[in-house]
């Protein structure tokens, strides 16, 4: 059996609460500074809460994982580890393959731009080349239903366009990891 | 198939580089994308490169060279010694407030979506190089104007563009990381770039400064590197100060090495700061 895609052990996050108001001037900035005095009364100040905390999870090829949770579990924490936007406390991921994390449709569009040239630009930050792009260009513009449009700055699309226009560069970009964190 | 090990620890330099060389596309696509917006709406489009330069030079060659009557000890023509040193300026000027707003700036996509985040102040210094190079056109068409015609000393050229571009970076990196945490940044560069222009030898050449200042006048890094761009463009007819060269590249290479060291002990936890 081949290693799993995705290999999570004993993963943690953890993130620092401040409980006083975060020092507002430059006086009181450089007096948290200080190392002596008001210590104390710091490290009361602040308590740890832990977002995740010994996490082992591991996905196989092909598998799909669906993960739900109430507000606040760690559901979109854990994703954006997976996807290297946050880095963990303790413990480790293993990915083998390419990802394509869609925390949101249509990343790094630009509203200047025209369809054409953000499907370019969206491809490219989703880890995709030009000529991977090129050749899947008339299935994504297909999806789309935007072919009238594609030389419009995308400012100039309603938001349904914009979204379904994300979502066709998405949807055509095939790698071994695909993240959706309630994108639609 | 590539495995990736995610475990907040910062990678070695041999994986990092691969890192960035695998994300070229993302740079060159994002320097594209700024060249087009930049010259999106413009009716003179392209022709802006030139002009903005040409007007900085204009303005500054009546401030020092009519009004205040500036003395230089070189015979070239004084619009060319001050075009040597307007379009490294004008180069500096701006990359660094862009380089230093570039973090901030691309927040939403940093927040989304993973790569070097390097890429980001790089792309904003890079794209200031592509106008940086294509600026000197109007040396040359300067230099056709006056008739003037530069030295075997044009052959050090870029190495002065190296020490510029390096000492660029490296106050990029710091700022842009700085930004992140405290905006009071933003706020103070803008007054200490002023600051910078009369302090560093843009409309006037380093023998007017006073004899007695010169020595702390060297200690701005950018004086070295824009009488180097001087003496390689206006060849025998201008004096190299070889001792304000050297303390500009050792003190831009010192910037450049901390600047890369501070930004990639901080790169993993932008998205977290800002």
């Amino acid at each position: 059996m081949p290693a799993p895609v995705i290999e999570i052990r004993g993963l943690g996050k953890r993130y620092r609460i401040c409980h006083s108001r975060p020092p507002d001037t430059l006086k009181s900035y450089f007096k948290s500074l200080l190392p002596f005095g008001s210590q104390a009364s710091r490290q009361a100040a602040a308590s740890d809460f832990w977002a995740l905390q010994g996490l082992d999870l591991s996905v196989e090829l092909g598998q799909c994982l669906a993960i739900a949770g109430h507000n606040g579990s760690g559901k979109s924490t854990l994703l954006k580890i997976i996807s290297r936007i946050i880095p963990p406390t303790t413990g480790s991921v293993i990915t083998r393959g390419r990802i394509a994390a869609l925390l949101e449709v249509g990343t790094g569009f630009h509203p200047e731009l025209t369809g054409r040239e953000n499907i370019f630009l969206n491809g490219a930050m989703l880890g995709c080349s030009g000529p991977e792009i090129r050749r899947r260009f008339d299935a994504i513009v297909d999806f789309s239903g935007i072919e009238r449009f594609l030389d419009t700055p995308v400012k100039h699309y309603s938001s349904g366009m914009y979204v379904r226009l994300g979502y066709a560069i998405a949807a055509h970009i095939h790698t071994e990891i695909l993240i959706l964190d309630e994108v639609l | 198939m590539k495995s990736i090990l995610i475990d907040g620890s910062i990678p070695a330099w041999p994986s990092y580089l691969r890192e960035l060389l695998r994300y070229r596309q993302v740079a060159m696509v994002l320097i594209k994308r700024d060249l087009i917006i930049r010259f999106r709406h413009t009716v003179f489009g392209v022709a802006w490169l030139l002009f903005k330069p040409l007007m900085l030079m204009v303005v500054i060659s009546l401030a020092f060279g009519f009004i205040s009557r500036t003395e230089t000890s070189t015979s070239a023509p004084y619009p060319l010694v001050v075009l040597c040193a307007v379009v490294p300026w004008y180069f500096f000027s701006n990359a660094v407030p862009d380089g230093m707003h570039s973090i901030v700036g691309h927040l939403n996509i940093i927040q989304k979506i993973y790569f070097p985040r390097l890429l980001i102040p790089l792309v904003a210094v890079l794209i200031n190089v592509v106008e940086f190079l294509a600026a000197w056109l109007l040396f040359v068409l300067a230099c056709l104007w006056y008739a003037f015609v530069p030295g075997w000393q044009l052959s050090t050229f870029p190495l002065f563009a190296i020490l510029l571009i390096a000492l660029c970076l490296g106050v990029v990196l710091w700022l842009s990381i700085l930004q992140t945490r405290f905006r009071d940044v933003g706020n103070l560069i803008p007054f200490l770039i002023t600051l910078a222009f009369f302090v560093s030898p843009i409309g006037y050449t380093l023998d007017a400064v006073p004899e007695a200042w010169r020595s702390l006048y060297v200690l701005n890094p950018l004086v070295g590197i824009v009488e180097g761009f001087r003496w390689s463009l206006l060849g025998a007819t201008y004096t190299l100060h070889l001792g304000a060269v050297a303390w500009s590249a050792v003190t831009s290479m010192v910037i450049f090495v901390t600047g890369i060291w501070n930004f990639r002990r901080t790169e993993p936890y932008i998205a977290e700061l800002a």
